[in-house]
């Protein structure tokens, strides 16, 4: 059918390429050329590795919800232990040291430009012990009526106090 | 020597095993050269001419048939995908060829063009049939894969016009100028 079509056209077009195409074939191969699929599938499978095999897109979203779970799951064990860590070893406690007021100038002097020097003045006069505790505050805990041991025996109950002795 | 297959494989069913282990592979391959080899070559080889050069772009056509197939997203048939890129590799190498030379056969290279023809042992024609091919040789790329889809592989201009992404209108005008050119210069 195909080959009516083309005929039909090229009847219409031009009867003389119509006729040349009936001649045989000018272009030939070597013998065998098609015969032996092997002779080019060798240099192919030799000289490239194979293709990378992508994994399937099904695979792969399938495998996500697992790798994001695992992270996250990850993530809150590294956070807990850090968490544990901290609060059970002293060591890691922030340790603060008193300022002075030389200290407090030293290093205002030395890594701020821009300061007025009376603000310097100003707080080497600053007492720091200025505030004093209250007497409440002062006191010993057994000064405090609230908190004598009578007192706290009172509170508990009879019950309490079995259970502790 | 590989028998025939006697029943087209499916594009779907030739994926699978291209895209399988390495020995399901190489089977996939075979019988995608099987089914499409043939027809690769002389695609190449009405573009190309002679077989030397024929044989060289349908090997790296091949090459990168095989690495291209897990990139393969299924858009067009498989064969219309190869014929793509052994269009594609045809054309780069008379290009390439054109620029090795300096000059095109359009700049006095004819009569070589028919020389090389005549002498070449895998041509087996008159004198008639190698100025049809000197002659398609001039014709401008785009006409001259029209021309040869057309009047050698007797290709549907629907089918053409899938392979080419070219509405089937202009593929017969390219058609019927391309025929009008060759026999107004064999007529000569």
């Amino acid at each position: 059918m195909n080959n009516n079509s083309i005929n039909n056209e090229l009847q219409e077009l031009s009867p003389a390429l119509r006729q040349l195409k009936e001649k045989q074939d000018p272009l030939q191969v070597p013998t065998g050329y098609f015969e032996d699929w092997h002779y080019f599938l060798k240099p192919i499978l030799e000289s490239s590795p194979t293709p990378i095999r992508m994994p399937a897109r099904k695979a792969r979203a399938w495998l996500k919800p697992m790798i994001w779970s695992s992270a996250a799951t990850g993530a809150i064990l590294v956070a807990a232990f850090y968490f544990i860590r901290t609060n059970q070893d002293p060591s890691l406690e922030i340790a603060f040291e008193p300022l002075t007021p030389e200290t407090a100038v030293a290093y205002v002097e030395e890594n701020i430009l821009d300061y007025e020097p009376e603000l310097l003045d100003n707080l080497q006069e600053v007492n720091y012990l200025d505030v004093a505790p209250t007497d409440e505050q002062a006191s010993p805990i057994t000064n405090n009526p609230s908190l004598t041991e009578e007192h706290l025996l009172d509170a508990l109950t009879e019950e309490e106090l079995r259970a502790y002795f | 020597m590989t028998p025939p297959a006697s029943k087209p494989v499916n594009d779907e069913a030739l994926l699978k095993l291209l895209r399988g282990t390495p020995a399901h592979q190489e089977k996939g391959f075979r019988i995608f050269l099987e089914q499409y080899g043939k027809r690769l070559y002389w695609h190449i080889r009405r573009l190309v001419t002679f077989h030397e050069d024929a044989n060289d772009v349908f090997q790296n056509t091949l090459l990168k048939i095989y690495r291209g197939m897990q990139q393969f997203e299924g858009k067009s048939s498989l064969f219309t995908w190869s014929y793509r890129i052994a269009t594609n590799e045809a054309i780069t190498f008379l290009q390439q060829q054109a620029r090795l030379k300096s000059e095109s056969i359009e700049q006095g290279n004819h009569q070589q063009y028919l020389d090389q023809l005549r002498a070449d042992q895998w041509f087996d024609g008159d004198d008639t049939q190698a100025r049809l091919l000197a002659q398609i040789a001039l014709l401008p790329e785009k006409q001259r894969i029209v021309f040869n889809l057309r009047y050698f592989e007797e290709m549907p201009y629907e089918e053409m016009s899938i392979l080419l992404d070219t509405s089937v209108g202009a593929l017969k005008a390219s058609f019927h100028h391309a025929v009008k050119k060759v026999e107004a210069a064999l007529i000569q």
